[in-house]
């Protein structure tokens, strides 16, 4: 007997959609490191996008930026067509139209690479602690709101009053996307979701992304390394190398890649255009 | 021998200068680093209040200090008493001890020992929670949920630390007190009666005003290294580690260079 479960898939952008989030010419260096070097993208809205790339490429760095938690040394990022930050110095159009990052923050949902779980409150206070703080609900009401949001991901309501430290890594990834949806966001986050979880796990955790993003409508970037990951829940996938995207395009892409970096980075080859200088001379 | 060995000293006075250079020169950028912090601090005074943060604080400073607080304080009463005792019997002044100990105490002894012991039981700790969630990516975390970590996390552990350091000082000040008086009735022959009169006719009340004072100062203080030295963590375990050091290190210093100054703005003639 075998066991067929129907898993959700991506929702597909349609064409002339317009865009969620566009990040232009972003340029970060972390003193003589240079993090993100003319890193240019977008995110249509409804779409789901994978970005890829080798480790320390600036993954998570791209994502800390797009939520304001560091501060680019040059560049621009518009969410829903109007440009974030303030406006002190930068010298453009005073007439465009801007957002803040906290305006952002509030519609979106982030699930840490850590699951960067509160130690100190319980799983219920950790999953409804943005409802709590942006919309002032009374804590019975937060409990139930999050209870409900634990059996969305799977886990039983006893699991609510458990602390993060008692849980294991899957479940604390599960509760991590608990709360990154629980404020029924419209834009999510994810850095490297599935990561030190077994096949089985990733696989849930997947589905779960999928399913939260096609029930809220939302737009999606995820940071991963995982390559059956990327397939299942990318409409398109971009490689971040050298502080820039040097490849984007569907994520049909992978299971037969014709762009030389993108094919080196899905087979794990160690020559080829992604190889970087590690010491003067020395090619890893 | 000496003649090869001098360009090797020369070389050593030469890294001792710079190191004292690095540190007159890291000395106004560190200091300018905590000015904006402090400014980040008074920005975050704005509601929302988290005022079950607030009563965990107050709970986490002042009560859970009471126990080493008081052992400080008595065993510092009672060896001032004995000390003076033994000082002062060579000038025939021992009906002094009643008035050494209280203005010791009040002024001096209670606020500055109960600083140093809640700068090392609390400054450390404070540097190492906040450190640990800024490693973890908790403060990423707290910013993403749209809740500022100086509201939620560094003013209720700053506003609790200058309540809370006072009445800590008060104990520590009765507890001292009678830490000498039963040291000099119970030792040294003193008419329970006569020490009590003397020791509350000698006080002042800008003696333990005084000391209030500076406990809240050193209150203040406690709490802005601990966030501050854990919030700029970086590094992991390590870094967290050093956090902690430097929050007690730093608190310690700063404690004694600002009772020097309050004292200076109360006493000086």
């Amino acid at each position: 007997m075998t066991l067929e479960t129907a898993s959700p898939t991506p929702n597909s952008a349609p064409e002339g959609v317009a865009n969620e989030v566009e990040a232009q010419d972003l340029h970060l260096a972390f003193g003589d490191k240079r993090v993100l070097n003319s890193f240019s993208l977008s995110l249509k809205r409804g779409e789901s996008l994978v970005i890829l790339g080798r480790s320390g490429t600036g993954k998570s760095v791209f994502l800390k930026c797009l939520l304001g938690l560091l501060a680019v040394n040059r560049g621009d990022i518009f969410w829903r067509g109007a440009e974030l930050g303030s406006r002190s110095g930068s010298g453009k159009d005073e007439e465009a139209p801007r957002k803040s990052y906290a305006e952002l923050r509030a519609q979106c949902g982030m699930l840490f690479q850590s699951s960067a779980l509160f130690d100190s409150l319980p799983v219920w206070e950790n999953v409804a602690f943005g409802l709590m703080a942006a919309r002032r609900i009374s804590r019975s009401e937060a409990l139930d709101i999050a209870i409900a949001r634990l059996e969305e991901v799977e886990l039983p309501p006893e699991t609510a009053h458990l602390f993060p430290a008692e849980l294991s890594g899957g479940m604390r990834k599960r509760v991590g996307l608990a709360r990154a949806v629980a404020s029924e966001p419209r834009l999510l986050l994810f850095d490297e979701p599935t990561s030190g979880l077994d096949p089985i796990m990733t696989r849930i955790i997947d589905d779960l992304i999928l399913s939260s993003m096609n029930r809220l409508g939302a737009s999606a970037i995820t940071v991963t390394h995982d390559m059956a990951s990327a397939a299942r829940i990318a409409n398109r996938v971009a490689l971040l190398h050298g502080g820039q995207i040097v490849w984007h395009g569907s994520s049909q892409a992978l299971e037969d890649p014709q762009d030389e970096a993108l094919r080196q980075f899905v087979r794990g080859e160690a020559q080829g255009p992604l190889a970087v200088r590690t010491r003067a001379g020395e090619q890893d | 021998m000496a003649f090869n060995s001098a360009p090797k000293q020369f070389g050593t006075i030469l890294l001792g200068v710079a190191g004292l250079g690095a540190f007159v020169l890291n000395l106004p950028a560190a200091a300018g680093r905590v000015t904006l912090f402090i400014g980040q601090i008074l920005q975050a005074l704005a509601p929302p209040w988290y005022g079950r943060n607030f009563a965990r604080q107050l709970v986490e400073i002042g009560f859970y200090s009471l126990p080493v607080v008081g052992m400080t304080a008595i065993f510092t009463g009672m060896v001032l008493a004995l000390q003076s005792y033994t000082g002062f019997a060579r000038f025939s002044a021992e009906s002094a001890i009643p008035n050494v100990v209280v203005v010791s105490i009040t002024r001096e002894l209670g606020p500055v020992l109960a600083g140093l012991i809640v700068a090392g039981r609390v400054g450390s700790a404070m540097a190492a929670e906040i450190g640990t969630m800024r490693v973890t990516e908790q403060i990423d975390a707290l910013w993403a949920l749209s809740t500022n970590p100086f509201r939620y996390l560094v003013l209720p552990r700053v506003l609790a630390a200058i309540l809370v350091l006072p009445l800590l000082v008060l104990v520590a000040d009765i507890i001292g007190v009678t830490g000498g008086y039963f040291i000099a009735t119970a030792r040294l022959g003193f008419h329970p009666g006569t020490y009590i009169q003397n020791t509350w006719s000698f006080l002042e009340a800008q003696d333990v005003i005084s000391g209030l004072v500076k406990a809240a100062v050193f209150g203040f203080i406690i709490a802005l290294m601990g966030c501050y030295h854990g919030y700029k963590s970086r590094g992991g375990a390590a870094g967290v580690g050093t956090a902690a050091t430097y929050a007690v290190v730093s608190a310690s210093i700063l404690i004694l260079i600002s009772n020097y100054l309050v004292t200076e703005l109360f006493f000086a003639q």
